[in-house]
């Protein structure tokens, strides 16, 4: 089995309204790693939402170094005093912090991408916030080491005017995830990297609301829906999992929320049933008391 | 709030799970008080804050030689500001601080888009003195805490929190260095110094480095600040752009009258001070 160094995920679906109920998500796209701990969560780049961004964009002035060299002489000089080792981890985060200031322009920086770029994740890549764009910095950020990337794309939550917007979707999403696969391919990073498509629940097969020729909506439908997955360590070309005809109901190969995770967790080397944290007085599991790998599925 | 900890190192569970007080007579005597004193808060906290363990320093080397796990509290033991404590103090410093008990909550800077993204309504920032209430008075949707104070540990109010996670990142250095409040608060601040003080350099810094960290600078310390100021009035001499760049910062606009390269300069020695262990963390 590979080894998983970065995983990708774009989700798609109004995962506002579910994620911010759920047990280990936060209101703010889910970034939070709630019980775990804010010391995993993740941090907001590109797009609209520039925490990130904004700050580097804030920051990078000439002083830092020069402010950084006399804030640990200070400290340094307190440090022989006092003897006091977490000093030691708070300078390194500084020094992060930096880091993450000089390296961050330079990772979302698409001014020396080629031509031939553009033509594979499609014109919108040139577009800071698109979907595209957001592919593509997927790509630089993978190549940076980053280990969790996490895209969005919001607004798929079509009750109505479904024929229209979900083409107009369909068009902002289809070529730069497919770009995004097979220029992680073309890179040979596609072994330790695994993309995931997928939202968390799907759409009825039925018609909600007023049905026109050229007009209707779907309702929310968790009963069964598909997502896709490439790369790292899952085989490509299979289909796991059957519905009845109607797409009502799943007739074959169920995958629970806890079999995903569970999955997961096993692509990147962690024992779903070993790995327990300490959250209000229990040892909890990422899948609590639940969840199969997907056996059928790996390479 | 006061001791980083308290005597039940789990408030989270008093249960079989929980640990045991660590100081069971001190924890009685203090139950006592509190209710023969009318159930005063006010007066338990202030009972606490004057006592010896509260007015130690935390660097003791002698005492941490012989009591290395602090259970006979000979040291204070060191802890982090909270977030809110963080923000409010570098408004009581910068002067921008309005001290207005009760009221709405204040809806201050926040980072482009963030709002958005995390909620999908706009957030209206508010102006004037709403922007320098204390962070008490920020408002706070539920689940979505302020970005820069859930940088430093607030809960995001989804579930029940008894005590806070005291975690240590990158992004809370980069908080303290170019968060809009911050930022802002470290000029105004500098400008303060400024006004203050005149020319008087070693005053200026002085002042500074002790109502950062509420000890005088040793004589190496204030040579560090004072070199990093000539250098960075060298350049903001230099270069009036960049000067006003940097002084462009939030709402509050540098007063004209006070040199902006001496501000600007300050201002970058400020952020220095605000960032040390010493400001952020009670010794």
């Amino acid at each position: 089995m590979a080894t998983l160094k970065k995983q990708i995920l774009p989700i798609t679906d109004d995962a506002l309204n579910v994620t911010r109920r759920s047990f280990f998500a936060k209101g703010a796209l889910g970034l939070g790693a709630l019980a775990l701990g804010d010391i995993l969560q993740g941090a907001p780049l590109g797009g609209t939402s520039s925490g990130l961004a904004d700050a580097v964009e804030q920051s990078v002035r000439h002083y830092v170094p020069k402010m950084l060299d006399a804030w640990k002489a200070l400290e340094h000089h307190k440090m022989v005093a006092a003897v006091d080792p977490e000093i030691n981890s708070r300078i390194a985060q500084y020094e992060m912090a930096y880091r993450m200031q000089t390296s961050v322009p330079d990772a979302v920086d698409i001014s020396d991408e080629p031509d031939s770029t553009f033509k594979l994740y499609g014109e919108d890549a040139r577009k800071p916030g698109t979907y595209a764009a957001n592919c593509l910095l997927a790509r630089k950020l993978a190549e940076k080491d980053v280990r969790f990337i996490q895209l969005y794309h919001q607004g798929w939550d079509q009750h109505s005017g479904l024929p229209k917007l979900i083409t107009q979707q369909a068009k902002e999403t289809d070529q730069a995830s497919a770009a995004l696969v097979l220029d992680l391919k073309q890179r040979g990073m596609l072994d330790d990297t695994l993309v995931i498509w997928g939202g968390e629940f799907g759409r009825t097969n039925y018609s909600q609301g007023k049905l026109t020729a050229t007009d209707y909506g779907r309702d929310h439908h968790p009963r069964c829906f598909s997502i896709w997955m490439a790369g790292g360590g899952v085989k490509g070309g299979v289909v796991h999992g059957e519905t009845d005809p109607f797409g009502y109901n799943i007739i074959k190969d169920p995958v629970h929320v806890h079999d995903f995770q569970a999955t997961l967790m096993h692509l990147m080397g962690v024992n779903h049933e070993k790995l327990t944290y300490q959250f209000q007085g229990r040892r909890y599991r990422l899948t609590d008391v639940h969840g199969h790998v997907v056996k059928s599925i790996l390479t | 709030m006061i001791f980083g900890s308290g005597i039940v190192s789990t408030p989270q569970d008093f249960g079989n799970q929980g640990h045991l007080p660590s100081h069971p007579e001190l924890l009685d005597w203090l139950a006592k008080y509190f209710v023969s004193h009318d159930w005063d808060l006010k007066r338990l906290l202030k009972t606490m804050l004057l006592s010896g363990f509260y007015r130690q320093s935390s660097l003791n080397e002698v005492a941490q030689a012989v009591d290395g796990e602090n259970v006979l509290l000979t040291r204070y033991p060191k802890n982090r500001l909270s977030a809110e404590m963080t923000r409010d103090q570098v408004l009581v410093h910068s002067g921008l601080l309005v001290d207005q008990i009760g009221g709405r909550s204040v809806k201050p800077y926040l980072p482009p888009g963030v709002w958005t993204g995390a909620s999908g309504g706009s957030y209206k920032r508010d102006n004037g003195d709403k922007l320098y209430r204390r962070s008490l008075y920020t408002y706070w949707r539920r689940t979505f805490p302020p970005p820069n104070m859930m940088i430093f540990d607030t809960p995001q109010r989804s579930v029940c929190t008894v005590q806070r996670r005291n975690s240590l990142t990158p992004l809370q250095a980069l908080v303290l260095m170019n968060d809009k409040q911050y930022a802002k608060g470290y000029k105004i601040f500098a400008q303060r110094l400024v006004k203050t003080y005149g020319d008087d350099i070693d005053a200026r810094f002085v002042a500074c480095f002790r109502m950062a960290t509420s000890r005088m600078p040793e004589d190496a310390e204030l040579k560090i600040l004072i070199n990093l100021y000539k250098q960075q009035l060298e350049i903001y001499k230099a270069d009036p752009d960049q000067t006003k760049q940097a002084l462009a910062v939030g709402d509050t606009q540098v007063d004209a009258t006070v040199a902006m390269a001496q501000v600007a300069a300050s201002a970058a020695v400020v952020g220095v001070v605000m960032n040390i262990d010493e400001a952020i963390y009670k010794y």
